[in-house]
């Protein structure tokens, strides 16, 4: 702190980023917090906010797949993630290495409302993958893929790809390759040591991908309402009526809360069962 | 250690976060922070008009009904710059609208029946003062009726503007037989090439199909979830025939013309766009239980900050050259006196084909909704999207 308080110019970018923080970030979520806890007439204090979630099978209905398909995309955008950050890091040469990185940022340089539409012409009925599949003779009707779960996941891999893949990319830096080489040499085979090796040493890296990746699908709106179909609904979806159609900043205050609190619980137990620190991991 | 990687990750995150608000998702954060008012406040009337000429006018209305041949010939009459911004949907209108109470815009076109009920709830328009609107570029009958329609506390706040109907669109090859009742879109016979909107349009034509009144339901909280929970079991029961919700007037069309979707509802000028394009392959059809209407209107914000702009575009908006822009562009028909007869003749016909005067008296309009109603049919749709089906 001492230091701090010699250097000017770290004050002034200390005040931007509390302002920043405290601006953007903590008042919106004190007001939400606030919203959460009164009653939309009159405005006194109440839980039933809280407790008209806790009372509809359906909301809960809704949360639980909500939390489930974002955790079970989660553990497949890892399994995809992490051989191509190994490849990256490890096998890949300088030039290869920076035309593979490209190639996994290139994508995100349209917004995610363009990677669905895009989706959705690649997916239709009428689509490219059923076109390509008649083509080579695989099947002779059109076939919609469109409008499934497995779209969704789709979908919701594509988008968080990169959020996997960087953080992995940079812990197995650091991972020097004579390890590797000294776990052959001392008679391991491919698995073990990817096992005993190379995924403990990568596993802050995948965590903090993960908490990522969760975060984001959890509170994805485009991609799931865009690829899902009939039978899409995601937990967004019912705070947006509650703010939109129906005009309730209180309940939609409280299921933005019920939301948060579930992410931040969820990733302090995994944290806790995998025996990981946050602040290592970063 | 890679630094720069993380930085690059955390543009990305950024840039898409952006990105997705500006694409229309919703977060709860961006989600009006005031609490509305219980009882309206009367808008402020003290307000003093800024300079006559130039300035700007700040529009809130939806896609097409300002386009961009009539604003740039606005802004050379007058000197007015005119800002647009686009909504989708009525209760998107009010919201942010509300959120501010109406500061940040001028001139707004929510649908006639939001107009009143919002007014009550949140006090988000001012009364109108016709002694600046010109009267006679107005179709009569229009001019009457939504002045009566809008009126809240013995004050219009609302002007006729662009009206439309919302009833089926067939594939005259696929489904030449559909679109004699709203149950055709619950006919086993076109399973998967079905699609609807699950939003409140789609509630009313059901609930008429199925035999209901809900504009007179409404008035009873009881009565009218009575009648959507009827409407409800029949949309969950029809879910395997619906091959998907559509959204947008976009999608709707992919569908169509792909043939992925034979039978559909459709506002009336998707339908007779298509029918212009593609001749003879699809079809208008005003089912028995007849169309559903609506109104969209002109309305002045409580917060508006240029006044005389907002009725300027007002009269030039409804002259009928200028009216008949808009139904070339959009298919809608208008208030204004006269604009059809310069609007294309082509398109005159089809209108006139699929929307003959019989089928006009058919005409269901929207009816204002009590809020209770509004979570009624907003339970009923989260039912029926939850509802899983093959």
């Amino acid at each position: 702190m001492k230091t701090l308080a010699r250097n000017r110019g770290q004050w002034v970018l200390l005040t931007f980023m509390l302002l920043w923080i405290g601006l953007l970030f903590v008042l919106p979520h004190l007001k939400l917090f606030y919203l959460s806890f009164v009653s939309r007439r009159g405005g006194e204090f109440t839980l039933a906010n809280y407790l008209y979630f806790f009372h509809s099978p359906l909301y809960r209905k809704i949360f639980v797949r909500t939390a489930v398909f974002s955790t079970l995309v989660t553990l497949l955008t890892l399994v995809i993630s992490f051989p191509v950050a190994f490849i990256i890091t490890k096998v890949a040469g300088k030039h290869l290495k920076a035309m593979l990185l490209l190639a996994i940022i290139l994508p995100y340089w349209v917004s995610e409302l363009i990677q669905a539409f895009t989706w959705m012409v690649f997916f239709r009925e009428t689509g490219v993958l059923s076109y390509l599949l008649r083509a080579i003779g695989l099947t002779h009707h059109n076939i919609e893929f469109l409008y499934h779960d497995s779209t969704i996941a789709v979908g919701l891999v594509y988008t968080s790809l990169l959020f996997m893949t960087i953080p992995i990319i940079n812990s197995l830096d650091t991972l020097d390759d004579s390890l590797i080489e000294a776990a052959y040499d001392l008679g391991g085979n491919f698995w073990s040591t990817l096992r005993e090796i190379i995924i403990p040493h990568a596993a802050p890296g995948m965590m903090v991908g993960s908490i990522m990746v969760f975060m984001l699908n959890l509170g994805n709106y485009v991609t799931v309402t865009l690829l899902g179909g009939k039978n899409s609904l995601w937990f967004t979806e019912i705070i947006y009526n509650q703010f939109i159609i129906r005009f309730n900043q209180n309940k939609g205050s409280a299921f933005s809360v019920i939301l948060l609190t579930f992410s931040v619980l969820f990733v302090w137990i995994v944290l806790k069962i995998t025996k990981q620190d946050l602040s290592e991991a970063m | 250690m890679k630094r720069h990687l993380w930085i690059i990750l955390i543009l990305v995150l950024a840039l898409s976060t952006a990105l997705a608000a500006c694409g229309g998702s919703a977060k709860p954060t961006q989600a009006p922070t005031q609490q509305p008012a219980a009882t309206s406040a009367p808008p402020a009337a003290t307000k003093a008009p800024p300079a006559a000429s130039g300035g700007v006018l700040r529009i809130l209305t939806w896609e097409g009904y300002a386009p961009e041949e009539l604003v740039n010939k606005f802004t050379k009459e007058t000197g007015i710059k005119v800002e647009i911004t686009y909504i989708g949907d009525n209760n998107e209108l009010i919201a942010k609208m509300a959120a501010t109470k109406g500061v940040g815009f001028d001139l707004v076109s929510p649908t006639l029946n939001y107009v009143a009920t919002a007014q009550e709830q949140f006090g988000i328009y001012q009364p109108l003062d016709l002694s600046k609107v010109d009267k006679d570029l107005f179709i009569p009958a229009y001019w009457e009726s939504i002045l009566k329609n809008s009126e809240y506390q013995g004050k219009p706040y609302a002007l006729p503007f662009v009206w439309g109907t919302t009833a089926m669109v067939i594939n005259t090859e696929k489904a030449p037989d559909a679109g004699k009742s709203y149950l055709d879109l619950c006919d086993p016979k076109y399973k998967g090439r079905v699609s609807y909107r699950a939003k409140y349009d789609t509630l009313y034509m059901f609930a008429y199909a199925l035999g209901y009144d809900p504009a007179k339901a409404v008035k009873s909280e009881d009565e009218y979830r009575k009648v959507m929970n009827a409407v409800r079991d029949k949309l969950i029961e029809c879910k395997p025939i619906v091959r998907t919700y559509w959204d947008s007037r976009q999608q709707l069309e992919d569908l169509l013309k792909n043939e992925e979707v034979w039978v559909a509802t459709s506002w009336d000028a998707i339908a007779w766009t298509l029918m212009k394009e593609n001749p003879g392959k699809f079809k208008y059809v005003v089912p028995k239980e007849g169309a559903v209407g609506w109104f969209d209107t002109f309305a002045i914000s409580a917060g508006a900050e240029n006044v005389d702009a907002a009725y300027k575009w007002i009269n030039f908006v409804m002259k009928p050259e200028n009216a008949a822009v808009i139904i070339n562009k959009t298919g809608y028909q208008t208030a204004s006196q006269g604009a059809v007869e310069l609007a294309s003749p082509e398109m005159a016909k089809i209108v006139a084909e699929t929307l003959p005067p019989e089928k006009m008296k058919t005409i269901k309009w929207y009816f204002p909704l009590p809020p209770y109603a509004q979570d009624i049919q907003a339970d009923v749709l989260e039912q029926v999207k939850a509802a899983q089906s093959k």
